[in-house]
């Protein structure tokens, strides 16, 4: 095994232990809504929505950055240029993550100076972590960038994959620096931070784990280069494609000009279509193999990961960014239904399979599958649909009582936020959640045992 | 827009993607298996993807702009499916099949 | 080249993302001057010196920001560069409080606290807290919620005391003010104009 390898896998454990921690607290956001005085004045709302947002992110960069030190050796046959960087920087980055969470605990907020935006908290959704931490994420990204721009020149050889991921490097770098400015008009800040939210995590990651995905089809299903490399780049085609202009859904209501609307709008409502195309082609897939692969969970989980891009992203998108419905559904538990269920499917999913594949190629065994995967499988998706039906129900009663009907001033949203309907999402977001939680338990004890209650050497069940 | 016409319209829209979807996973399936009950139900997920358009064009406040692109992509949704599977079904022609 | 070339869409996907870029930055520089302070939708940050109102345009069908006469704020007509620092102060305590955490600005944010988009001409702050507070201004109520929200509790959720200083309490409220005033494309419809 390359020591690259065995540094993806630190990455794993680090992701799934990042996974639990957002779990946890995302139960915890959950709570407050159903319990408001809980903890008050000790740790309260934000900080638990802090922590479960930067954590999401934490771990599935931390899950695509050790897919691609997992793949990428393989991909050019030697050992990952400058590995040793790559080594330390991931004990700096768990490091940086443990002391910004014990910062995001204990101290929460400082007042209004650069000193909070320098070492405690920058209060930007998404980019809390002060900038020194900021600094450390770009530092360990350009090592990145590094490893693999490096690995290529020295082999002297270059793939369709490592093409789109070796540009996808340079907006991934260049993108996140967006995550330092202090800008005093919200209008402006709001801009650019959606470039960092929609262009970093929505258009750079995509590519990213499209390239994770081109390399998981091969490994998974055989499937050859040609097709995947061919797919892969459709898939910037009409990611980048849509997704670029696609940010003017973002910018309906942020103090930009109106044209966003029109532009927002029409791509918005032309996404499900790409977003189909795919769910065609894991039907094709799993039909070809007639759902027996090496490597069941796997395979499930990259199944999973195109319907559940579909449902997330086209459906729920679909409903709810037509400007004129926007207007309404907008900054409403309804945002956050799209948002559980499009970053679900078009990362978690995929993060999950690659583990999978790494579990079963550092043990060695030809077959895997089980029973317990199913369970993790079956909890974890039955529980976030189930989270994102409640959250559905909540938001559609804030949109409906709040403000179509209520005109969201805080007493609309205080009355919309009591009513049955939303009470009764929340509740069921949090049941749900809860399931979820005992799904993640049940995948960590999966992917810990699975392969001791394998047999070494058993075939995959032939094809029926 | 009014409470009830924002959360129909919504609705609408939700059901036409997701009647959508059922289409094309239907289709694709019923090509797999060469099935043409699957087949029929996978039309049938089409005529709802029809019937929502046509529900949102003619009883939603939805702009004229909003519904035209509705159901312009309503008609692509029909397109999708089809050429998708061709274009795999070539794609894997011989030289370039699955294990 | 055919479609079942890799080439193919290799050129389709470097094409794409080409035009698709340079279309985002031509909008981006026209989008960056409307809403910069003093642009077309974002007024001066002196804004904060006048009457802010919200009213349905029949010509735009939606609803529109109002700017009218004279309204010192604190009593106060700040200079331009004076209101920008009061202005920046106020951004700096809204980041430094995390409170997109918990609200929400032009609908971005948390979604647990009201949305603050146009929360200066939120109807509460003199119905609710200036009787609460018993003071004689709508920014004086606000200040005082600001620093003390735990005295003034008005349902469930309640906001947590924030150790905000009066200092900080005034440079937040001039900016909701001035937030107020931008024009955000009609959101959120009919504000204050109905009753839940």
């Amino acid at each position: 095994m390359y020591r690259s390898q065995k540094l993806a896998l630190h990455y794993f454990a680090a992701a799934v232990i990042f996974f639990g921690v957002m779990t946890l607290f995302g139960l915890l956001s959950a709570l407050y809504y159903l319990y408001p005085s809980m903890l008050f004045h000790t740790f309260d709302f934000q900080m638990s929505k802090i922590m479960h947002i930067d954590t999401l992110v934490i771990w599935l960069l931390m899950g695509m950055l050790g897919a691609v030190y997992w793949f990428l050796p393989k991909e050019l046959g030697r050992e990952v240029k400058g590995i040793w960087l790559a080594e330390i920087l991931f004990w700096v980055f768990c490091a940086a993550v443990v002391v910004v969470a014990l910062v995001f605990l204990f101290v929460q907020y400082g007042s209004s100076d650069q000193f909070s935006m320098w070492f405690i908290n920058q209060g930007r959704k998404y980019v809390e972590a002060p900038r020194w931490a900021a600094i450390g994420i770009v530092i360990v990204m350009l090592v990145f960038a590094y490893n693999v721009i490096g690995t290529a020149i020295a082999t002297r050889r270059m793939t369709g994959i490592l093409w789109v991921l070796c540009i996808d490097l340079v907006p991934l770098c260049l993108v996140y620096l967006d995550a330092f400015p202090q800008f005093t008009n919200m209008s402006v800040d709001l801009y650019w931070w959606w470039w960092l939210v929609h262009m970093w995590v929505e258009g750079t990651w995509e590519v990213l784990i499209g390239c994770i995905m081109a390399w998981m089809l091969m490994e998974v299903a055989g499937t050859s280069r040609r097709i995947v490399e061919t797919w892969l780049y459709i898939e910037v085609m009409l990611v980048l494609g849509a997704g670029i202009l696609g940010l003017g859904h973002h910018y309906f209501w942020i103090g930009t000009p109106q044209y966003w609307l029109s532009i927002g709008g029409f791509f918005s409502a032309l996404e499900p279509l790409p977003l189909l195309g795919m769910v065609v082609h894991a039907i094709y897939d799993a039909g070809t193999h007639h759902l027996k692969t090496t490597n069941q969970p796997g395979f499930y989980w990259i199944t999973a990961e195109a319907f559940g891009n579909f449902i997330g992203a086209g459906v729920w998108g679909f409903m709810m960014t037509l400007p004129q419905i926007n207007l309404f559904s907008h900054g409403t538990q309804w945002t956050v239904s799209h948002g559980h269920f499009a970053f679900w499917g078009a990362y978690a999913c995929g993060v999950i399979a690659v583990l999978y594949v790494a579990k079963q190629k550092t043990s060695g065994i030809d077959y895997l599958s089980g029973r317990a995967w199913k369970w993790g499988f079956g909890l974890l998706n039955f529980g976030m649909l189930g989270m994102v039906m409640g959250l559905l129900l909540a938001g559609m009663a804030q949109a409906f009582y709040g403000r179509a009907m209520g005109g969201s001033t805080l007493m609309a949203f205080t009355q919309s936020s009591e009513n049955p309907w939303f009470v009764s999402g929340m509740w069921a977001r949090t049941g749900f959640g809860v399931v979820f939680a005992l799904g993640y338990i049940v995948l960590v004890y999966d992917l810990v045992t699975a392969t001791r209650r394998m047999p070494k050497a058993v075939a995959p069940p032939e094809p029926a | 827009m009014t409470p009830a016409a924002l959360l129909y319209s919504a609705g609408l829209m939700g059901c036409l993607a997701l009647a959508g979807g059922g289409y094309g996973g239907l289709y694709t399936w019923s090509r797999m298996r060469l099935n043409a009950g699957l087949r029929y139900t996978a039309f049938v997920c089409y005529g709802l993807v029809l019937l929502f358009a046509v529900l949102i064009a003619a009883s939603t406040p939805l702009a004229p702009v909003w519904k035209t692109l509705v159901v312009a992509s309503a008609l692509i949704y029909a397109l999708v499916p089809p050429l998708t599977w061709r274009f795999l079904v070539k794609m894997h022609e011989p030289g370039e099949q699955h294990p | 080249m055919s479609i079942q070339e890799p080439g193919f869409w290799r050129a389709g996907a470097i094409s794409t993302t080409a035009v698709m870029i340079v279309v985002l930055i031509f909008l981006s520089i026209d989008s960056i001057q409307v809403i910069s302070a003093g642009g077309a939708n974002v007024p001066r940050y002196d804004v904060i010196n006048q009457q802010i109102g919200y009213r349905y345009d029949w010509t735009r069908r939606m609803d529109v920001p109002v700017i009218g006469g004279p309204e010192p704020l604190f009593g106060t007509v700040y200079s331009e560069t004076g209101a920008q620092a009061l202005i920046a102060k106020g951004k700096l305590v809204i980041q430094s409080r995390a409170c997109m955490d918990c609200h929400t600005f032009f609908g971005n944010g948390a979604y647990y606290g009201p949305d603050l988009t146009k929360s200066w001409l939120d109807p509460a702050w003199s119905q609710i807290w200036m009787p609460a507070t018993g003071a004689k201004t709508r920014e004086d109520a606000m200040v005082m919620f600001l620093m003390n929200p735990d005295r003034y509790p008005t349902w469930t959720r309640q906001m947590p005391n924030l150790q905000l200083t009066r200092e900080e309490a005034q440079a937040a409220v001039a900016y909701l003010k001035w937030m107020a005033s931008v024009d955000t494309n009609g959101f959120p419809a009919n504000f204050g104009m109905k009753q839940p």
